[in-house]
């Protein structure tokens, strides 16, 4: 077959109507998008003729009262001319539009979005637009197809007119702009949009302009160009400015990270180098910033919880957090940032025509290996900050937890001052007869007498100390002032000074004999003080009978060794009352006793309960300080004291028998009391959830 | 020492200062009677100081005026034995009965093997006190009492030439005495 020569003759494309609704389904608009994109459109207005950024005007109009549709509009002071329209209104997906042959950096960048916003999302809509006197209206009909509104192009009119006629005459904008489209110097746009897509008859307009100001595309235009807001005539928003917000309080400066010039990834099977960085594109920064207040999805500030990728002028793509693949929640949602070219105003690798991945909607970036590793890098370095932030968060909640798990343990030191002397003291007085609670008071070698009138306290007064179990003996003539099996009722004139049992049936134990011969009942009555300085009169009353003693409460008092009761401490949380720890507290190991002692805590009577052993920290982990576990491990390790303090008294006191079994059976002894004792005073603190300490306590 | 070690037959066995005091006067009137009174024992420091003293050696264990020998104590008696026989008390190079239990519960301890394996930041003063079978409420005299018998125990292990385990012990007693120095002085000091 001969080879022929066959040259097809170019003619421009021809695009059925169909195809813009295919791509314009895509951009899937909402209000704060489109208009994000109708403000892009104005600032290029300003941009391509040089018009400084402190004189780039832009007002929002939204209308709903007063007309049949509501209306949004957009007005710019610069205006178009019937050749702006034709080269570049016109003319779909040109890359070059947006700049108009300027050659001038501008945010519009297929110069699609704010058309596509007007087609999709208005019943109607069209630029009305004034330039060196000239008006022209350029629109889209009802049937979404465009064109010149009948009459309006080209249509000459005095600036007075064309503003009158675009009903702007009346906007808050300053003086020298009117003044400039009177003169001729300038002329204006309105971007007009009437039956706007899902608001039927009122705007929710506060909630519309909140998305407005976030939006990746507009926030950062709105930080520098005076945008104002105008409903149903009324200046809602005069200068409006996207939300600032507070940093988190350790994270201050923003975190400013240098991409690698080359990354790793995964493509298909095999792991790819991607370059991010070359002569021509120096390698971009993250700039990772921290919200005092959580960016939570469905929150007014949510969608701020993105990184922002940027281009040589704009935001080329912008993702939520949740869309990069961000592991570290909940303190992610602290996080929000940018992704920046190395300085201002140059291009991003992102955007080399050779790879270029900024897509037509400038949502997301095209997928590619390049914008795969940056969005991965981006991911890592955000989990590495959301990782710093969480082990703050975990150092905080560890000083909160401190103040917690130190008032359980001052409600079970206090619990064992004042059940300890009596447990240790029924524990090693070799059987006191009455329960516990009679016979006490005729002690071995002491004369017994007959009390006054048969039935009196002991001693007329006394002195008790604060929060430790004490007693006051109560004498009765037996037979003569009451029989054995009579009932004694005891009462306390004040509640700061208890009364462990009120009433008390002598028993034949708690007689001991005068030297005639004649029996005298000793009842010990328990009582405790719970304020320094309170005072009561404990009244003991039997028929007829009754007898009084008054009851001060003092301080505790500090025996040679030391304190009266051992004084339970935290590792790690309590100061070191005798400073003998670095700075003041007493750090301990995993390989230190769980009940722990140094030996000048032995003379002043400290224990240490170390929080750093194992079940300790495992208890943490798991359930946290202000657990029942918790509690119930901080009550396991008092149970350890009793128990230490038991066993060395059994050897001190009898040596002789001091052996495997003695010290077994003192062990079950001891840790049956502290139960019976712990059961019913400790109720709530050891088995309720819910559990947390009165501030009196 | 020679009576705890007979009136225990060679054991621990816990005695009454009571019995001691009338024990030793009855085994030795002339020596443990009270001063002008022959026929009456001797209570006093004659019998009380060289218990304490025993104990300070770490011969005698002792709570309440109770006593008993401890290991070190048991084998000391037994040589005194021996030698109020007439038997020779040479002990040739195998180890004291003593030192080989304190020598067995050293060898099988946590802080030894953490030392044997070079863990030494890993070591506490728990570990300090289980070396040396105390506790941080031993009393001072029991303290230098058992101070004296690991000494001893270190002293005996230092001629075992060539055992490397021996050496360990060894290097393993002074490391822990240097570094806790401060707890011994605590100790002797109060």
């Amino acid at each position: 077959m001969a080879k022929k020569i066959i040259t097809i003759d170019e003619i421009p494309n021809e695009i059925h109507d169909n195809a813009l609704d295919l791509i314009g389904n895509e951009f899937k608009f909402d209000h704060a998008k489109g208009m994000a994109e109708w403000l892009k459109n104005a600032v290029d207005a300003y941009r391509r003729n040089d018009v400084k950024q402190e004189d780039q005007h832009v007002v929002f109009r939204f209308t709903d009262q007063g007309v049949v549709h509501p209306t949004i509009e957009c007005v710019d002071f610069m205006g178009m001319s019937g050749l702006d329209i034709e080269k570049a209104l016109k003319i779909w997906f040109d890359p070059e539009a947006a700049k108009r042959g300027t050659g001038k950096k501008v945010y519009g960048g297929h110069g699609n979005g704010g058309k596509f916003y007007m087609r999709q999302m208005f019943k109607e809509s069209r630029f009305i637009t004034y330039k060196d006197g000239v008006l022209n209206i350029f629109g889209f009909s009802e049937g979404k197809k465009y064109g010149y509104a009948k009459g309006y192009k080209e249509r000459k009119m005095k600036p007075k007119e064309a503003l009158e006629f675009a009903e702007i005459e009346a906007l808050p904008v300053p003086e020298e702009v009117k003044k400039k489209i009177l003169d001729g110097e300038c002329g204006f746009t309105v971007v007009q949009g009437i039956g706007p897509e899902g608001i039927k008859s009122k705007f929710r307009i506060a909630r519309e302009i909140d998305r407005f100001k976030n939006h990746p595309q507009s926030r950062r235009i709105l930080e520098r160009c005076s945008v104002s807001i105008v409903y149903n005539d009324h200046s809602w928003n005069a200068l409006l400015r996207p939300d600032e917000l507070e940093t988190l309080e350790s994270f201050k400066e923003p975190r400013i990270i240098y991409i690698p010039e080359e990354l790793i990834v995964r493509s298909s099977s095999e792991m790819i180098k991607v370059s991010m960085a070359n002569e021509k594109y120096p390698a971009g920064k993250l700039i990772l910033k921290t919200s005092s207040e959580a960016l939570a999805r469905g929150s007014k500030l949510g969608e701020l919880n993105r990184i922002d990728i940027l281009g040589e002028i704009g935001v080329l793509a912008s993702y939520q957090l949740t869309e990069l693949g961000v592991t570290s929640f909940p303190d992610a949602a602290f996080i929000y940032g940018e992704f920046a070219p190395a300085h201002d105003g140059e291009a991003s690798i992102l955007e080399d025509p050779k790879n270029d991945c900024v897509s037509n909607d400038r949502v997301h970036l095209v997928r590619n290996d390049t914008s795969r590793a940056l969005l991965e890098w981006i991911a890592g370095e955000i989990d590495k900050l959301a990782g710093e932030i969480t082990a703050l968060k975990r150092e905080k909640e560890k000083a909160n937890q401190k103040e917690i798990t130190s008032k359980f343990n001052d409600v079970l030191n206090e619990w064992k001052n004042k059940h300890m002397r009596k447990i240790m003291s029924d524990l090693f007085s070799g059987g006191d007869g009455g329960g516990g609670n009679g016979g006490g008071g005729g002690k071995v070698g002491t004369e017994v007498t007959v009390p006054p009138n048969g039935f009196d306290f002991k001693y007329p007064q006394s002195e008790i100390e604060v929060n430790t179990p004490a007693r006051t003996t109560l004498k009765i003539s037996v037979p003569e002032a009451l029989p054995v099996g009579a009932t004694v009722f005891l009462k306390s004139t004040s509640e700061k000074i208890s009364i462990e049992t009120d009433k008390y049936s002598i028993k034949s134990d708690y007689l001991k004999a005068t030297p005639e011969g004649r029996d005298v009942a000793f009842i010990d009555v328990d009582i405790v003080g719970s304020e320094v300085n309170a005072e009561a009169t404990i009244i003991a009353t039997a028929g007829k009978l009754t007898a009084s003693t008054r009851i001060k409460v003092i301080e505790q008092k500090e025996n040679k060794s030391g304190k009266s009761f051992p004084q339970v401490l935290l590792s790690s949380h309590n100061q070191d009352p005798l400073g003998i720890a670095p700075e003041g507290r007493l750090i301990l190991g995993e390989r230190d006793p769980v009940v722990y002692q140094r030996p000048q805590d032995v003379s002043a009577n400290i224990y240490w309960i170390n929080t750093s052993s194992p079940m300790a920290s495992k208890i943490y982990d798991k359930f946290s300080f202000d657990s029942v576990q918790w509690r119930n491990f901080l009550f396991e390790r008092y149970v350890d004291i009793f128990v230490k303090e038991a066993i060395h008294e059994l050897e001190r006191k009898d040596y002789e028998n001091f052996n495997a079994d003695a010290v077994d059976q003192k062990i079950a002894e001891v840790i049956r009391r502290v139960h019976q004792s712990a059961k019913d005073d400790l109720d709530n603190f050891l088995f309720d959830e819910s559990y947390v300490v009165q501030n009196d306590e | 020492m020679l009576f705890l070690y007979e009136f225990g037959q060679g054991k621990k066995t816990r005695v009454r200062y009571e019995d001691i005091v009338i024990g030793v006067f009855k085994k030795f009137p002339t020596d443990f009677h009270l001063k002008g009174y022959p026929e009456y024992p001797d209570s006093g420091d004659l019998i009380h100081k060289p218990l304490y003293d025993f104990k300070k050696k770490g011969y005698v264990n002792a709570e309440n005026k109770v006593f008993s020998l401890t290991d070190r104590g048991i084998e000391f008696a037994e040589q005194l034995s021996k030698k109020d026989r007439g038997s020779s008390v040479g002990v040739g190079d195998r180890l004291s009965r003593s030192t080989e239990t304190e020598f067995a519960r050293v060898k099988g301890s946590e802080g030894f093997a953490l030392f044997v394996e070079s863990k030494k930041e890993s070591l506490s003063d728990n570990d300090f006190y289980n070396y040396l079978g105390v506790t941080v409420r031993t009393q001072k005299n029991a303290f230098i009492g058992r101070l004296n018998t690991m000494e001893a125990v270190v002293d005996e292990l230092k001629k075992r030439d060539g055992d490397p385990l021996s050496s360990k012990i060894v290097a393993y007693h002074d490391y822990m005495m240097g570094r806790y120095k401060n707890i011994v002085d605590f100790f002797i000091q109060n």
